[in-house]
């Protein structure tokens, strides 16, 4: 049986496509404004790889931000239940999923066979997502990809006290005007991230093993710093970004 | 038809009525004409913005008057600013005391309800005799019974639905919804279809005012049902009778009416506003989970609420004690609809 | 701050309150020990021997030693909204992690006492309080005052809480009350409060000898040791160095130009720096609404109906147009030539209304009013850059 699973997020959207043996194939894209069309595409995308038909399809669950614009899907679920599944696949170990995207982040606690129980999370303010390095990113003149190397090459942070993301973006300009090292106020900022996400964390039972997933996982920075501030090893695996549409199309076969 | 404005939950709204004037509760509404913030701070609830915004903006002038109990800091700010700012629209003030069991309370309450009434009676020009209130309060206590009577059918109603018709009650004149509902309730029970899930998630609800139709339609779309609820103006609000017994006749002379009122108030559930060390509210909403067999607690709290903020915390942590699962959703004025809607899809979905 | 003249009586006070802190640790083994609100009716406690610590000043101190922050981490985590009032979520936090608190946490409490004349929130604090200890609560309910005067019936209904309150302390005690105790504690709370009353009205000279935050440091002994010798010790000290320096014409602020009045609690964690840019431009804070609170009157006759209407008539729990015109003949007594409103997140009571009241005096009294968003202890809400804005355009409208 094939099933797929598709996750429109508010900045890109993937898809999964699975098969007994498991995943067949995954896609990744910008969703841009038409989250419809974004839907269709990533989908059309994983079925290539996949060498399959829409038709052969049995299930679709559609999950993320967008997941009511996603053309023929047979179930909604939420992300939270979908990235917790999709972690669990990619690491059958995962107890807690800290999942940090563009927009919003969230801690899942997960138990038996990738079941959510509990969560937290964050999605009013954009100190404590992707949204923070961004605006920090573009303050410095920095390109995000560089972000997190930069601030684990710092030998110490700048310290960033405020939680919003304007207090702290007026913040960094105060220590770039006052001559400070632009890497440690990188590390600053990533710590300052680091702190915020620990504290929402904080609020659900931690257990190993802990796993990052969303597009801000493979910030090396982060996730070395949030590994200090909450005491755990954190294990990012490589497809950390596709867990929701995994997930998705996990569900898909239940 | 004269209308009488009220916030809060424990406003003697038969006082109101005896005097010919139908009381309507000002719920918040998700519109903002900006009037507001330039005289309550942003670190107010909107519960109180949006009834100042409305009063500021013209949406009220119907009213002859508005009407609040001693509750929270930011209604006891909000009736002062409304004062100054508000003028066409008199503020009724009601001194409801924060004890509800010390020995001088009922003395205080009573004194308090007397005033009320002379001051309904001096603003309206309309005399409020012990036997209107006695009928005003016979309206009240079939109200009471209907909405019961309502809540006792909650696993079997969509939650939205339910809501729209409590919320009914607090916008509609007392007869004409009496009428009506006695109508409804004799309608067979519409089973909202369940799909393929034969236990649907029971919840709780807990927050200030009634549940937010976002929240409630995010519920229903997961597949889950309201069992019952510690709401303010939910369950609570309508769960005692003043005057309770059948051999208390409305017209008898010894009776008072307001020392009815009066023990109707001081029985009611407390808010979190109110203290009564014999009936904690942490321990009520643990009784209610068992009482109803709920899977889970929803919150809803408005931002800078203190009242429900402190006790969210003493209640989800008494909660995660006895292992039942709780979310917490935070309202502002423009809640967004797509989050609360995940936060609340997810929970259920992990309920089932 | 070194050329600016500091009050020795300050470092004294300073003193005396470390000494407060680490007395109560040994004395709460032998006598019983009440955390109290600071508008509670304390006379009544002190009478009865009761040793009392006040959670309110406790919040104060974690501001002020900057260890807010991380405690308001602490409560946070354990689910209270981060929207609460800061002194609640620092007191909380040193409850829960003691060792990481300022003077390792307060000894712990065998009574709670919590009256509601400043605020709605310390019944919900002392809630959690009761819950986290396992203690005895009382709480004292001081109606609103929407009018001027209050309603004899409300006064009347504190005045029997008073009473009950008396005799709830006795039960939990084994202590008895004797009137001429109460009578000796309440003349002593006079005598003090009299005193405070007149150093507060030194900033009535041109120069002023005192400054807001001198005020901040000196209030302590008012709040939490009203009704004792060593508050009445501390502020005949304090008044005579202030005689003193209006003798020799010395000003807390040399060069005096500008005179300001301050409304609402400090900002702790900024005691004294955020007024240095005022100091630097010559103007001194002269007058200020939250060490005026502590200026009730206490008559001798009828104890408990006097404590009663004196506590019902605290400046945060009377109305609108009665706090206006206690600023409005605070700036006119005082001859204040601007304000600022520190409008503090954490207390709605004393900032909620404060747009309509600078409306208002702005007409009456026809100076600049400036209202700045912080927090008293909460620094995470404190932007620097936009405070220094306002300050700087404020002063340049002096």
């Amino acid at each position: 049986m094939y099933t797929a699973g598709v996750d429109v997020g508010a900045i890109t959207a993937k898809a999964a496509v699975f098969g007994d043996e498991g995943c067949l194939a995954t896609a990744l894209i910008l969703a841009g404004y038409d989250r419809a069309a974004a839907a269709r595409q990533v989908l059309d995308q994983a079925l290539a790889r996949a060498r399959l038909a829409g038709q052969q399809i049995a299930c679709l669950v559609a999950t993320g931000y967008g997941r009511v614009q996603v053309p023929g899907a047979d179930r909604t679920v939420t992300e939270i239940t979908c990235h917790a599944r999709g972690a669990w696949y990619l690491c059958p170990d995962v107890r807690t999923v800290i999942d940090i995207g563009g927009q919003d982040s969230k801690a899942i606690a997960v138990g038996e066979r990738g079941k959510v129980l509990d969560f937290v999370m964050n999605d009013k303010c954009a100190a404590g997502t992707g949204r923070f390095l961004e605006v920090m990113a573009r303050a410095l003149e920095v390109d995000l990809v560089d972000f997190g190397h930069l601030a684990l090459s710092a030998p110490r942070r700048a310290k960033i006290s405020s939680t919003c993301t304007v207090f702290a973006e007026s913040e960094v300009i105060t220590h770039l005007a006052a001559g400070a090292d632009r890497n440690e106020i990188i590390a600053g900022i990533h710590e300052a991230i680091a702190v915020r996400i620990a504290a929402m964390v904080g609020r659900i039972p931690v257990r190993d093993t802990l796993v990052l997933a969303g597009g801000v996982a493979h910030n090396a920075g982060v996730a070395r710093i949030l590994e200090e501030k909450l005491g755990h090893t954190i294990a990012v695996p490589a497809q950390a970004q596709l867990a929701g549409a995994i997930g998705a199309a996990l569900i898909a076969r239940d | 038809m004269k209308t009488v404005g009220f916030l809060t939950a424990y406003v003697p709204e038969e006082i109101f009525h005896a005097a010919g004037l139908t009381p309507v509760f000002i719920f918040h509404t998700p519109e903002d004409e900006g009037r507001a913030r330039a005289h309550l701070p942003g670190f107010t609830c909107w519960i109180a913005g949006s009834a100042l915004d409305q009063a500021l903006a013209g949406k009220l002038d119907g009213l002859v008057g508005m009407a609040m109990a001693q509750t929270c800091d930011t209604i006891q700010g909000l009736a002062d600013i409304w004062r100054q700012n508000v003028a066409h629209i008199p503020l009724l003030h009601f001194g409801m005391p924060l004890r509800l069991d010390s020995p001088s309370t009922r003395q205080y309450l009573l004194a308090e309800l007397r005033s009320l009434r002379g001051r309904i009676q001096a603003l309206t020009g309309h005399p409020i005799s012990d036997d209107a209130l006695w009928q005003s309060i016979a309206v009240y206590n079939r109200t009471r019974a209907l909405v019961r009577r309502l809540y006792a059918r909650a696993p079997h109603l969509a939650p939205s639905d339910l809501y729209a018709l409590v919320r009914a009650a607090f916008r509609t004149p007392k007869e004409t919804y009496n009428e009506h509902m006695a109508q409804l309730l004799e309608l067979p029970l519409v089973l909202p279809d369940l799909g393929s899930r034969r236990n649907p998630p029971r919840v709780l609800l807990a927050g200030c005012e009634l549940a937010d139709p976002v929240l409630l339609d995010a519920i229903a779309q997961a597949g889950g049902r309201v069992v019952g609820d510690i709401l303010d103006l939910g369950e609570r609000y309508f769960a005692i009778d003043a005057a309770t017994g059948a051999q208390r006749e409305p017209t008898a002379p010894d009776q008072n009416p307001l020392e009815a009122l009066a023990d109707r108030l001081l029985a009611l559930t407390p808010t979190p506003t109110k203290y009564r060390p014999s009936s904690d509210r942490i321990t009520q909403v643990m009784s209610l989970v068992q009482e109803r067999n709920a899977d889970g607690v929803i919150f809803a709290r408005f931002k800078f609420c203190e009242p429900h903020g402190f006790d969210y915390a003493r209640m989800a942590h008494a909660l995660a004690q006895a292992g039942v699962p709780h979310l917490l959703v935070e309202l502002e004025q423009a809640s967004q609809a797509g989050q609360l809607r995940t936060r609340v899809e997810a929970f259920i979905e992990m309920l089932a | 701050m070194s050329e600016y003249p500091r009050l020795q009586s300050l470092r004294r006070i300073n003193r005396v309150m470390a000494r407060y802190y680490v007395q109560r640790q040994v004395l709460a083994r032998l006598r019983p020990l009440a955390y109290v609100t600071s508008g509670a009716p304390v006379e009544i406690l002190e009478a009865l021997g009761i040793l009392t610590l006040y959670p309110e000043n406790y919040g104060a101190l974690c501001g002020a030693r900057k260890a807010s922050v991380d405690l308001c981490r602490v409560t946070e985590s354990a689910g209270y909204p981060a929207d609460l009032c800061s002194y609640a979520r620092s007191h909380i936090g040193a409850v829960m992690h003691p060792r990481d608190a300022p003077l390792r946490g307060m000894p712990r409490p065998d009574l709670l006492v919590c009256c509601n004349n400043i605020c709605g929130t310390v019944l919900k604090w002392y809630q959690a309080l009761a819950s986290l200890y396992d203690v005895p609560l009382f709480v004292i309910d001081v109606p609103f005052q929407h009018t001027t005067p209050a309603e004899d019936h409300a006064v009347a209904y504190v005045a029997d809480q008073l009473h009950e309150f008396a005799a709830w302390l006795e039960t939990h005690t084994g202590r008895r009350i004797k009137p001429d105790k109460l009578d000796a504690v309440l003349a002593r709370s006079r005598e003090a409060v009299a005193l405070w009353q007149e150093i507060l009205a030194f900033g009535q000279h041109r120069p002023s000898p005192v400054n807001a935050p001198d005020l901040f440091v000196a209030m302590a002994p008012i709040v939490a040791l009203r009704g004792t010798r060593r508050a009445v010790d501390c502020y005949r000290r304090l008044k005579a160095e202030l005689e003193g320096r209006v003798a020799r014409g010395i000003g807390a602020v040399p060069g005096e130009r500008y005179r300001l009045l301050w409304d609402n609690i400090a900002i702790w964690y900024r005691l004294y720096r955020f007024f240095r840019p005022f100091m630097d431009d010559g103007a001194c804070f002269v007058a200020d609404t939250y060490t005026n609170a502590w200026t009730v009157e206490l008559e001798p006759q009828r104890p408990f109906e006097s404590m009663a209407r004196t506590y019902s008539g605290v400046f945060i729990n009377v109305d609108l147009p009665a706090r206006t015109r206690i600023i409005a003949a605070m700036a006119r007594r005082f001859e204040v030539d601007g304000m600022v409103m520190h409008v503090n997140r954490s207390c709605k009571p004393f900032s909620i209304a404060q747009s309509d009241v600078r409306d208002r005096l702005r007409d009456d009294l026809g100076i600049p009013i400036l209202l700045l968003e912080a927090d008293m202890c909460d620094e995470r809400l404190y932007n620097e850059g936009a405070v220094r804005e306002r300050v700087e355009a404020f002063l340049e409208m002096l």
